[in-house]
Order: structure tokens, then C-alpha cells, then sequence
């Protein structure tokens, strides 16, 4: 009796277009299409690199939280967690079985700089020979000095050679361990304290939010401890993974900049997808947020789904902290003070349900661009510039320029951004809630 | 039914009330009318339509089509809040009543008294006293409600009702989750309102609770009104003929009483021994054999139904044993019990379905590695959950649809279902067709049917005596956490087992 109805609904469901889901996608249509008006040169290959490096440690971050989201459950420790485990790999590295790993980095930079200077001896001495050949009129004063100057770039050309050749090549085996030493014991803690706040959440009874609030204070408190508060230097292979970029590709005469943090965020989120849709873990992660009694009543462990998304979390905040150190050249306390909210912005952002459940990585992936574009564009709006080019009149002009919004719009950002984050939601939240209906 | 030759003008009128969900019509034209003072049943079978219309009165569903009179005048209800307004209000099925908080706050909430801006509380547990002792409820109104059973959660439910001033209470299945001097003292109530003019709507599956307590039957089908007679003119075969509509009789006939077989000299597949938890349940000894389903029967609170959660792994014990084919079972790990085929139905959907997650994924959830494997892909699982959909009869059968979705009875298909994908050494079910209509019933009790034939130990726990004498080959009594009676091997009827379900309460 009441198969028919209910098939008929199918039939039409199919072909009705889902807004709830589709809502994130359209949100970062809207916004590129904003900024593409309003932004300064917005659609380049430099604002693609920009918005690359710029997004992948919230991708990063963002990617462990989904898991704990679609849990049911919320990590407010990665914030500091990723602070405290980039703390742990500064003063790692900092300790003396690293010192040999540090000096052959440091040769490694001055035989770099050695580089530099024998480049420019010896198109000193190139120009030199050439003024030398171009002397018919042989006049000695002249002809010693230029001699002089090629002995001297020859010298400093040996030099530099002689220097660059004793520095060490490529990795030596000293550095590759001590850096691994560096990276591996902060994924091991953030490992640990992850596990200790599942493990708390699910045998205390009380929600995430308070057993991950309290973690939030520990690592904070732990990361002031480990670095007495000083800036920590790390290791070079950060560093690179932070800035250097790991293709350049030319495209109609640019050049675009493919960062290797960008490309890790890829292979951190490709790697979370491939969990969550195909294997098991992944699938009880959903269902322990969907129902976690039926869960639980189906057999399920899902105490330990808990406390291996929690653990998922601490060690994706750990990778986020240390590329973000890489990124800025050095740890130091001040780091990833907006990281959490940012991350839950972004999978919030991208459709993923508070409530558990619901969402992914494709969706956090969508989220994590929409939050950064619009980070990316906001600095790229100058409104004094598009006020320099419209089509109001000089006097206008002249008036606009000079009212307070004008010329604070640095201070505006933030409000603007809070603006847009708060309409996508409610639209977003108001369609979910249609679609249900 | 003419309205001219009613006494009384009606104090609701609905005329032509349509409801379509996007492209589904829920109602197609219903005329409804209650006059003050009068208990009007509305029955028919799940999805006839009947939550739809009452949602209508609640201002529930704002996107309905035809009229609605009050007193006359005509008003259209597009939220709860102008429900309550036009003092429309409902108790509905699953309680709304807030656990944490006291009886009179309850009573009062949205509308405490106050005093220089805070609230008074010796007036409002004043006040909440007085409208309680009027419905003849005596209770602590200061003690927190979730402390007192659901028969009085319903009826303070009520008295919220009443105290907002309503005159119109809609009642969503009341009786279904009462036993049955829980119901009687609800009827009690009822009977008590109706003398002061309360006009009530009494949506229930309990055609013999309908019957006894209404004054007119409103009975619905397919989402149109078949008929609206006076109760008196009604009887149950009546009634459930024009529900079902075809020819079911069979199934709709529910049994009163039953000849049990005689039990053979098989090993028992389950064994319990002194089982306790607690208060819930103390010195179980039972057992079930392979193809022998065991009916537990008693009323809410017995504890028959914490202890195949027990028996489940859901519900640590206390002390007792429990073996499985003469081997001894830890106990309180689901997991483990789910690996020996110890697999638990439990009543309550919301602790069974994920409602927002597809078909496939609730049918796949316990076995998943068993039936999709280690790498799961959309394909695989949709080949194993199409044809597991066609096998248990679920409409519509397509695995990708969210579970929610379905109707009552596809849903607990599902729940069964996802066991099917496994071994299943001993079934136990907690209320397997509660709130279902007869045909839904009927298929999903073939369903466990098949499994008894396969092998499988059943143990059915119920507060339904005819669900156990349909279904059961060995029946054994619950009375506040004891065992009362087992009767094996000869004629039970419904008297009988509801005689030994109160025994140890009336002592």
C-alpha cells in the first residue's frame, strides 16, 4: 500500500537537483565570481600558487578534523596541538645529537651563497678577458689593472670551488636521521595525546568538548614549557616542504608555482578519502556519528572508531604544525592561534554536519578553498583602487577616498570574512533543513 | 454522515483537507470534525494518513489545502504556536516532556509564574499540585519527571496540555508503549476529561483500546476517509477489514489464544542460569532450543526486554552465566556476541537505524567485512544489498535511498536485514512490530519465521500477549524482573498470560 507512493517520490527525487549538497560548491562559484570583480588581477596563476601554499596547512588540519566531525565529536586541541608538536620538533633539533646534521646544513647555505659570489667573479673575469682582447692600444697601467682583476676573480672563483666541493653534496646519512628524529617523535606525541583524549572521552562519558578543551590547555602549556618561550630554528627539510615549490609549470608565458606542501595537503586528503570510503574504519566512522547506539548494537566497537578519530586528528595537527613552521622558517609561540576555528570553518564550510554523520573530504576540500580564496581575495581588494577606477565623478572620488572605511579596510577584513562565513552557513543550514523536510 | 442531523455545531471542522509532499498526496480531501466532549478514534494503517492530519490540527504541516473551522470560524494554522492559540494541542507518541527538570516545571514550562522577573516556584508547584490533583494524579510534582513511569509521563503530558488552556488534545498512540492497567488508569483520565468537555482525537493502532474508549471512529485508508461511524455501530473485524482493505483477514486476525507444542528432548542452543542486573532483572533461568522460538511476555518494566539486551552483550550483568551450545559466553561485549550469532532486534528504531544514512549502509553495518569485504566500494555493496532488499520485501527496494525515508515496517526490515548477512545461531527480538500496521507485521514475523526454520533459537520478548501466542512454541511470564510461568506443551490463552504478568505485582 504504501510502496507506491514512496517509489513515486524516488522517481522524482532523482531528478530534482539536491541545493543542500550542492549549496558549498556554489558558495566558492560566488565568491571567485566576486573577487574576480573586485580583487586586484585575481585570476592568475599567482593567486592559484598563493591560495596552494596558503591553503595547505588548513587542508591538512582540516582533512583529521573531518574524521571527528563525522564522529560526532569535536578536537578543539588541534590549535595547540599543532603548535606543541612543531615546538617538539624545534627543540629536537636543536639538541646535540642533531648538531652534526645542523652544520652540514649550515655549510650547505654558505657553500650556497658561495655559489652566488663565484657567478658574479666570474662574469667579472669574463668582462675583464674581453676588455683585455678589445686593447690595441697597449698601455700598461691599464692592462695591469685588468690583469689584477682577473687573478683576483680567479682566486675567489678557486676558492668558492674548492669550498663548494668539500661541503657535503646531498644528504648524508647523519642528517637524513637526525631530521627524521625531529619529524617522527612530534607525530608520536601528537599520536599519544590523541589517544589519551579518546581514550578519556569515551570512558569518562563526557562529550569531546570538554576532554579536548582541557587537552587544548595541556599542549599550550607543554609547548611554553618545551621552548622557555624562545624561537626554535628546524630542520631544513620543513623548511622546503613549506616554500619551496615542487614544480614550476609554465602556462601561456607564467609560470606556476605547484608548492610541496600543497602537494602533501593532496596526498593527506587523497589517503583520508580512501579511508573513509573504502575501508571499514572509514565506514563505522559514519555510522558511529550517524547512529552510534545502532552502531554499537550492530557490533560495532565504536569506542575505539572515537579515540582512532581523535588520534587521526592530533597526528594531521602535528603535520599541519610543522609544515606551518617550515612555511614561516621557525616555531615560535605565536604560531596556529587561529588554526581551530579556521579548520572548523573549512569543514563546516564544506557541508560536513556538525552532528555527525554527514559530510567528507570532498567536501572539506571544498570548504578549505572556499575559506582560503576568500582569505586570498579579501587582501587583494583595495577599494581605493577600484574607487580610482570607476566611473563617479572626480569629486566623489575625492570624498570616498578619504572616509574611514577607505582607508581602515585592513582592520575591516576580519568582519568582512565573518560577513560571508555567516551567510554561506545560514543559506547552507537553511537548505539542509528544506531537504530534510 | 450528515452534518445537519448532529445535535451539537462542532467544535473542529475540517473540510477537504489535502496534503501533498512534493509529488506524494498524503491526504486527498478528508472531512474530520470532533464536537466538545467527545473521544473520536482515528485509525487506519501506517502511512493511511493519520499523523499527516493530526500534524495538520498541530500546525505542523503549513501547506495544506481545504478548510478548518473552530467554533465556526474559519482559521488557518500555519505554526504550532497559532495551534495552541486556537488551543489545539498534542501529546504525542514518543514523549516530549523534559526528563531533567521537576514534574511542575514540566507542568509550567513556557509559561512559569513569575515574581519581580523570576520565578515563583512555590506558586508554580502550587499550581502544578492543584492541576494534577484535578485529573486525580497524585505525585510529587518537585521530583524530577523521568523518575516516574510513562504511564504518568503521559498523563502529565496531558495535564500540560490542559493547563495551556487546551479543549482540543490530540492523543498519538498512547497506549501503545502502557501496559495494561497503565492503560486503564490513562482511560481513567480520558473518561474524566471528557465530562469536562475536552474533546479529544485518539490516534491508536489498539483497535480494542479505540473501541472502548471512543465515542465515533474515524477510519482512514491510502490518505482518504473511508468512513466516520459511532463505535457502537463498530467492531473490531469491521474495522480492520475496511483498514486493510484486501483480503487479510488471516493476518489481521490476532490470536487470544493458543495450543503450544510439546517440547522435544534437543540440547538448548541458549542456556541462561541466575542471570541479575540489578533491580531490572534477578534469577533468570531459561533456555532455548535450535528452531524453537520462546515467547517472554510482560508488561513494560518486567524485564524481559532489558534481558535480551543482556543476552545480547547490550547490557552488562551481574552476576549469572549464559552458554551457547554448552559453551560459556562473556558477556556485555556485543562484538563477541555478534561473532557466535547472538543477534539483538531492539524495539526502539532511533537506537537501531541510522535514519540519515542510506539503506545500504544500515544493511551492511554489522557484517560488513563478511558480505563487502575489506575494500568497500559503492558497486559491491549495492550487489549485496539489492538482492538482501528484494529478500526481505522492502519498498522501495533501493539501497541508495537514506533509511529514514521508509515506512515503519521497511525500516525494521532493514534492521533484520543487516543480520541476514551472517550467521544467526539464536534471534532475539524486542518488540519486532510495535507500531507497524497488520500487513507490515505479517511480513516482517515471515521473516523470523524463515530464520526458526533455518535453525535458529528465537526468543521473543513483547508486552503483545497476541504477538507471543501467535508466534511463540514456548511462552514464559514476566513479572517485576522474575519469572512467573512457562507454559510449554499445552493451550494458553490471552487471560492466562496476562494473569500471571500481574501476579507478583498485585503482592
Amino acid at each position: 500500500m504504501t510502496a507506491k507512493p514512496a517509489s513515486l517520490d524516488l522517481e522524482k527525487a532523482r531528478h530534482r537537483i539536491d541545493w543542500a549538497s550542492l549549496a558549498p560548491l556554489v558558495t566558492l562559484l560566488a565568491i571567485m565570481v566576486v573577487f574576480g570583480f573586485l580583487a586586484t588581477e585575481f585570476f592568475s596563476l599567482g593567486t592559484i600558487s598563493q591560495t596552494l601554499k596558503r591553503g595547505s596547512v588548513l587542508a591538512i588540519v582540516a582533512t583529521g578534523l573531518t574524521f571527528v566531525l563525522l564522529c560526532a565529536e569535536i578536537d578543539l586541541s588541534v590549535g595547540t596541538m599543532a603548535l606543541f608538536s612543531a615546538c617538539v620538533c624545534g627543540v629536537i633539533w636543536a639538541q646535540p645529537f642533531a648538531a652534526g646534521a645542523r652544520e652540514i646544513q649550515d655549510q650547505r647555505k654558505t657553500a650556497l651563497s658561495l655559489v652566488d659570489k663565484r657567478v658574479t667573479a666570474e662574469r667579472k673575469r669574463d668582462a675583464a678577458i674581453k676588455e683585455r682582447e678589445a686593447l690595441t692600444d697597449v698601455s700598461d697601467k691599464r692592462r695591469e689593472q685588468i690583469d689584477k682583476t682577473i687573478r683576483e676573480s680567479t682566486e675567489v672563483i678557486d676558492k668558492a670551488t674548492a669550498a663548494i666541493a668539500q661541503a657535503p653534496a646531498g644528504g648524508t646519512g647523519a642528517e637524513f636521521r637526525s631530521t627524521a628524529i625531529a619529524i617522527a617523535i612530534p607525530f608520536l606525541v601528537a599520536l599519544i595525546l590523541g589517544g589519551v583524549s579518546g581514550t578519556l572521552t569515551v570512558s569518562s562519558g563526557l562529550p569531546s568538548f570538554i576532554i579536548t578543551l582541557a587537552m587544548m590547555y595541556m599542549a599550550n602549556g607543554l609547548a611554553r614549557f618545551v621552548t622557555l618561550s624562545q624561537k626554535y630554528d628546524v630542520p631544513q627539510f620543513l623548511k622546503e616542504l613549506g616554500n619551496a615549490p615542487l614544480a614550476k609549470l609554465s602556462l601561456f608565458g607564467r609560470t606556476l608555482e605547484i608548492p610541496q606542501s600543497a602537494v602533501l595537503a593532496a596526498v593527506v586528503m587523497l589517503v583520508a578519502h580512501v579511508v573513509l570510503q573504502h575501508t571499514r574504519f572509514g565506514r563505522y566512522v559514519y555510522m558511529t556519528g550517524g547512529n552510534r547506539q545502532a552502531a554499537r548494537l550492530a557490533g560495532v566497537r565504536t569506542e575505539r572508531i572515537v579515540i582512532g578519530s581523535l588520534m587521526i586528528c592530533a597526528v594531521t595537527a602535528a603535520c599541519g604544525g610543522m609544515v606551518n613552521a617550515g612555511r614561516l622558517e621557525s616555531v615560535s609561540l605565536d604560531q596556529n592561534a587561529d588554526l581551530l576555528l579556521e579548520a572548523v570553518a573549512c569543514v563546516v564550510l564544506g557541508g560536513t554536519s556538525l552532528f555527525g554523520g554527514e559530510g567528507g573530504i570532498g567536501r572539506t576540500a571544498v570548504g578549505v578553498f572556499t575559506f582560503t580564496i576568500l582569505r586570498v581575495g579579501l587582501e587583494a581588494t583595495d577599494p581605493a583602487r577600484l574607487i580610482k577606477f570607476s566611473w563617479l565623478s572626480q569629486a566623489w572620488k575625492q570624498e570616498l577616498l578619504k572616509m574611514s572605511w577607505v582607508t581602515q579596510f585592513d582592520l575591516l577584513r576580519p568582519f568582512l570574512l565573518g560577513i560571508v562565513l555567516m551567510l554561506a552557513l545560514v543559506i547552507h543550514g537553511r537548505l539542509v533543513r528544506k531537504h530534510h523536510e | 454522515m450528515s452534518d445537519t442531523a448532529e445535535p451539537l455545531p462542532p467544535l473542529l471542522d475540517c473540510r477537504n483537507i489535502g496534503v501533498r509532499f512534493g509529488g506524494v498526496i498524503a491526504l486527498h480531501g478528508v472531512d474530520f470534525d470532533i464536537q466538545p466532549g467527545e473521544v473520536h478514534g482515528l485509525v487506519g494503517c501506517n502511512g493511511a494518513g493519520k499523523s499527516t492530519l493530526m500534524k495538520v490540527l498541530a500546525g505542523a504541516v503549513p501547506e495544506y489545502t481545504g478548510e478548518i473551522k473552530i467554533d465556526g470560524h474559519t482559521v488557518r494554522l500555519h505554526s504550532p504556536r497559532e495551534a495552541l492559540t486556537q488551543r489545539i494541542a498534542m501529546v504525542y507518541q514518543e514523549l516530549s516532556g523534559i526528563g531533567a527538570l521537576t514534574v511542575a516545571e514540566n507542568l509550567c514550562l513556557g509559561r512559569q509564574p513569575t515574581r519581580w522577573g523570576r520565578i515563583d516556584w512555590n506558586r508554580m508547584n502550587r499550581e502544578a499540585a492543584v492541576s494534577l490533583a484535578e485529573l486525580d494524579i497524585q505525585i510529587n510534582v518537585k521530583r524530577r519527571l523521568d523518575s516516574y513511569p510513562l504511564v504518568i509521563r503521559q498523563m502529565v503530558e496531558i495535564a500540560r496540555g490542559l493547563h495551556s488552556g487546551a479543549r482540543i488534545l490530540i492523543l498519538d498512540e498512547p497506549t501503545s508503549a502502557l501496559s495494561l492497567p497503565e492503560a486503564r488508569r490513562l482511560f481513567e483520565l480520558i473518561a474524566k476529561l471528557k465530562t469536562r468537555g475536552v474533546a479529544m482525537v485518539f490516534i491508536s493502532h489498539f483497535i480494542e483500546d479505540v473501541l472502548a474508549i471512543c465515542d465515533r471512529v474515524t477510519i482512514l485508508r491510502d490518505g482518504r476517509r473511508l468512513q466516520t461511524r459511532r463505535s457502537s455501530e463498530l467492531n473490531r473485524a469491521s474495522i480492520l477489514h475496511q483498514m486493510v482493505g484486501e483480503e487479510r483477514e488471516s493476518a489481521a486476525d490476532e490470536k487470544t489464544e493458543a495450543m503450544l507444542p510439546a517440547t522435544g528432548n534437543t540440547m538448548p542452543r541458549l542456556a541462561v542460569k541466575n542471570l541479575r542486573q540489578g533491580v531490572r532483572f534477578q534469577n533468570i533461568t531459561l533456555d532455548v532450543k535450535p528452531g524453537e522460538c520462546l515467547g517472554l511476555y510482560g508488561f513494560v518494566g518486567a524485564g524481559h526486554q532489558e534481558l535480551v539486551h543482556a543476552l545480547a552483550g547490550a547490557l552488562p550483568i551481574d552476576a549469572g552465566e549464559i552458554t551457547l551450545d554448552g559453551h560459556r559466553m562473556r558477556t556485555g561485549d556485543v562484538p563477541s556476541a555478534v561473532s557466535k550469532g547472538v543477534v539483538l532486534v531492539a524495539a526502539d528504531r532511533a537506537q537501531t537505524l541510522a535514519r540519515r544514512a542510506s539503506i545500504a549502509h544500515n544493511a551492511t553495518l554489522a557484517h560488513l567485512k563478511r558480505s563487502v569485504g575489506s575494500w568497500i566500494t559503492g558497486r559491491k555493496e549495492l550487489s549485496v544489498c539489492q538482492p538482501l532488499l528484494e529478500r526481505v520485501g522492502c519498498r522501495p527496494p533501493n539501497p541508495k535511498l537514506r533509511a529514514g525515508a521508509l515506512s515503519g515496517g521497511n525500516q525494521q526490515k532493514i534492521v533484520l536485514a543487516k543480520w541476514l548477512l551472517g550467521p544467526i545461531h539464536v534471534l532475539l527480538l524486542e518488540e519486532p512490530t510495535r507500531g507497524m500496521d497488520v500487513h507490515a507485521k505479517a511480513e516482517v514475523m515471515e521473516l523470523v519465521a524463515q530464520q526458526k526454520r533455518n535453525g535458529a533459537a528465537i526468543i521473543l520478548a513483547t508486552t503483545e500477549p497476541e504477538l507471543v501466542l501467535a508466534h511463540a512454541d514456548r511462552i514464559v511470564t514476566f513479572a517485576r524482573g522474575r519469572i512467573t510461568r512457562e507454559f510449554s506443551g499445552q493451550r494458553v490463552t490471552k487471560q492466562d498470560l496476562m494473569h500471571c504478568a500481574e501476579e507478583s505485582s498485585s503482592n
